[in-house]
């Protein structure tokens, strides 16, 4: 065996393919071994949590008297009312709300009742409320002279763990698509591209990709419809707020899935960062676990990625079938983020026009 | 700048330059309908940069083109086709890109071009010849009253090569244009009207047929005397 001369041929080959071996041997790892800080703590120490009056005779004082005895597993985050503090339970912005009576700070007997609400369809979060219940007891009881009782509420319908995930799992199966797929897709036609440009355009052949791969997205959507219904789940698949979210969220990764590949002028190293993005969405864009139960920096992180509110409203639309209105924000702005996304995409078009001539 | 011109392909004093590397150096000429004009030069005299200027895929930095209102098929250097999609399929959707009427000329290009036997074949899984045939049908699809071809004979075979020249010469005869670039004149030296040599990004010969001579080895020749004997094939 001659090893040496092929050895060598190694060697050169990878000095050609040096991007895509950087990807992969430096920036994947780093990436990876980077995100084991955004995993912290294995019980929520510091989710936040909305702190509330239950009536208008609540002072400043209660408050902040309940702020310092729920820090210990909370980041608590004071509410002006119920009804807002509720509503951001139900979008994840808070994982759960503690009602305060009045007189917390200036009680020095009897008892007080304290409510703490929590979202049944979360339900990661459902045992583990049972405990930050009894903690909440035990905090407010050694801060304040008096008997206290805090009682736990489950708000929305609960749901089974299979029922919780289907949502993220079907949010799974687009993120793929988009990030493996039309990429390969964009790619393996790239020989046919001076006759698009000839006969057509880079733009034209871009958005008919798109909007045919949107529409694939209808068929996964179909199949989890159908297992929902033959396993009996209690799951809105076809709610509009579900489907409007999941088909902006995807038309948004593909944008910068092919952005990526025009960038990179459709080279092995642009198929890896496609794959990179994907692997840090999973792992920093909260898309499989509630952010809430992770530490700040990812939460940090994970609330700077416009599909991590896709996720969320898919998640919410099917297992709660809120009103679209309650998400009205987050949908306008995945738009406006797609559509700047959009734009990207033309940019990275006209970029890939101006390498090749 | 482009102007408009209705009838014939025109450029006037092209250039185009990458970094401090000068691929076009004021170039002139003119594409006439009811010719075959081919333009000749060695590889890397600036052939596939002018193509492609013609084309409108790469901007020019330098000088004026004027496009005839006229269809326009393009036969590329690297076939461009769909490789996932058979060769069928891909006169399917690019005819109904270009919007091709349904008259039979189509079949009578698979025909000339012997595709019907591999009709039916993945465009990435045919030959060198079959896949150089699927671009030029491709061109060809339209009727087009300008057809560009670059380096349109390579990798067919000799009855394949003689069977396309005659097609093209009649193709010009009928009235359209035909603009080749290739750098082996001698295929061509019998069907050409009007060659253009380039080299180093300037022409260096612009002649009608009536100007030159019909031997094959003369004009081989006086190719070689032009840009040197690197690329000169002897007929």
């Amino acid at each position: 065996m001659r090893l040496r001369p092929l050895l060598r041929k190694e060697l050169v080959w990878s000095k050609r393919n040096l991007a895509a071996l950087i990807v992969l041997l430096v920036v994947v790892p780093a990436v990876f071994a980077g995100a084991s800080v955004a995993f912290q703590t294995v019980v929520p120490t510091d989710m936040p949590v909305a702190v509330v009056g239950a009536g208008e005779n609540v002072s400043d004082a209660d408050l902040s008297v309940v702020e310092g005895a729920v820090t210990f597993f909370s980041d608590p985050v004071r509410y002006e009312s119920t009804e807002h503090a509720l509503e951001d339970l139900r979008r994840e912005s808070v994982y759960a709300v503690i009602e305060i009576p009045s007189g917390v700070a200036a009680q020095s007997d009897g008892r007080l009742e304290f409510v703490l609400h929590v979202d049944g369809s979360l339900v990661p979060f459902r045992e583990t409320s049972k405990a930050i219940t009894s903690i909440a007891n035990a905090r407010l009881s050694a801060a304040l002279p008096v008997d206290v009782r805090v009682t736990r509420t489950v708000l929305e319908p609960t749901h089974t763990l299979p029922e919780f995930l289907m949502p993220l799992l079907l949010f799974g199966v687009i993120t793929l698509f988009a990030f493996t797929y039309v990429p390969y897709n964009l790619a393996a036609e790239r020989t046919a591209l001076d006759r698009i440009r000839t006969e057509s355009s880079l733009e034209a052949l871009a958005v008919s990709k798109l909007l045919f791969f949107t529409a694939l997205m209808s068929i996964p959507v179909g199949i989890f419809w159908v297992v929902a219904r033959q396993f009996e789940y209690s799951l809105a698949v076809l709610t509009p707020g579900a489907i409007a979210a999941l088909f902006v969220s995807f038309l948004l990764m593909s944008i910068v899935a092919m952005t990526i590949m025009f960038l990179s002028r459709f080279s092995t190293t642009g198929r890896f960062l496609n794959v990179l993005v994907l692997f840090g969405l999973f792992a920093l864009g909260g898309l499989i676990y509630p952010v809430g139960f992770f530490s700040p920096l990812r939460r940090a992180i994970a609330r700077l990625v416009p599909v991590h509110y896709g996720m969320i409203v898919v998640r919410s639309a099917m297992l709660k079938d809120l009103p679209l209105s309650l998400f009205t924000d987050w949908l306008v702005g995945l738009v406006i983020v797609t559509v700047l996304a959009g734009a990207g995409l033309e940019l990275s078009i006209i970029a890939y026009r101006r390498w090749i001539s | 700048m482009i102007a408009n011109a209705p009838q014939t392909l025109t450029v006037k004093n092209l250039r185009r330059e990458y970094g401090p590397v000068v691929a076009l150096d004021g170039v002139s000429l003119a594409v006439e309908p009811g010719t075959l004009h081919c333009l000749v030069g060695p590889n890397g005299s600036g052939k596939t940069t002018l193509f492609r200027i013609l084309l409108g895929l790469t901007q020019p930095t330098g000088g004026v083109i004027s496009r005839p209102e006229a269809t326009v098929g393009v036969g590329f250097q690297r076939p461009s086709w769909y490789p996932d999609l058979t060769v069928a399929e891909n006169l399917h959707v690019f005819g109904r890109l270009m919007d091709v009427p349904a008259d039979g000329w189509q079949e009578y290009v698979v025909d000339v071009l012997g595709l019907d036997r591999v009709r039916h074949r993945r465009a990435g899984a045919l030959s060198g010849g079959y896949a150089k045939k699927l671009d030029l049908a491709l061109a060809l699809l339209k009727r087009p009253r300008f057809l560009l071809l670059d380096e349109p004979l390579a990798d067919l075979d000799d009855v394949s090569e003689s069977q396309f020249l005659d097609f093209l010469a009649s193709y010009a005869g009928a009235g359209n244009a035909v603009f080749v670039s290739t750098h082996r004149i001698a295929d061509f030296a019998t069907v050409l009207d009007r060659v253009t040599v380039l080299d180093h990004g300037r022409v260096v010969f612009d002649e009608t047929s009536e100007e030159l001579t019909t031997d094959d080895r003369s004009m081989t020749e006086m190719y070689t005397e032009l840009v040197g004997p690197t690329d000169a094939k002897s007929p």
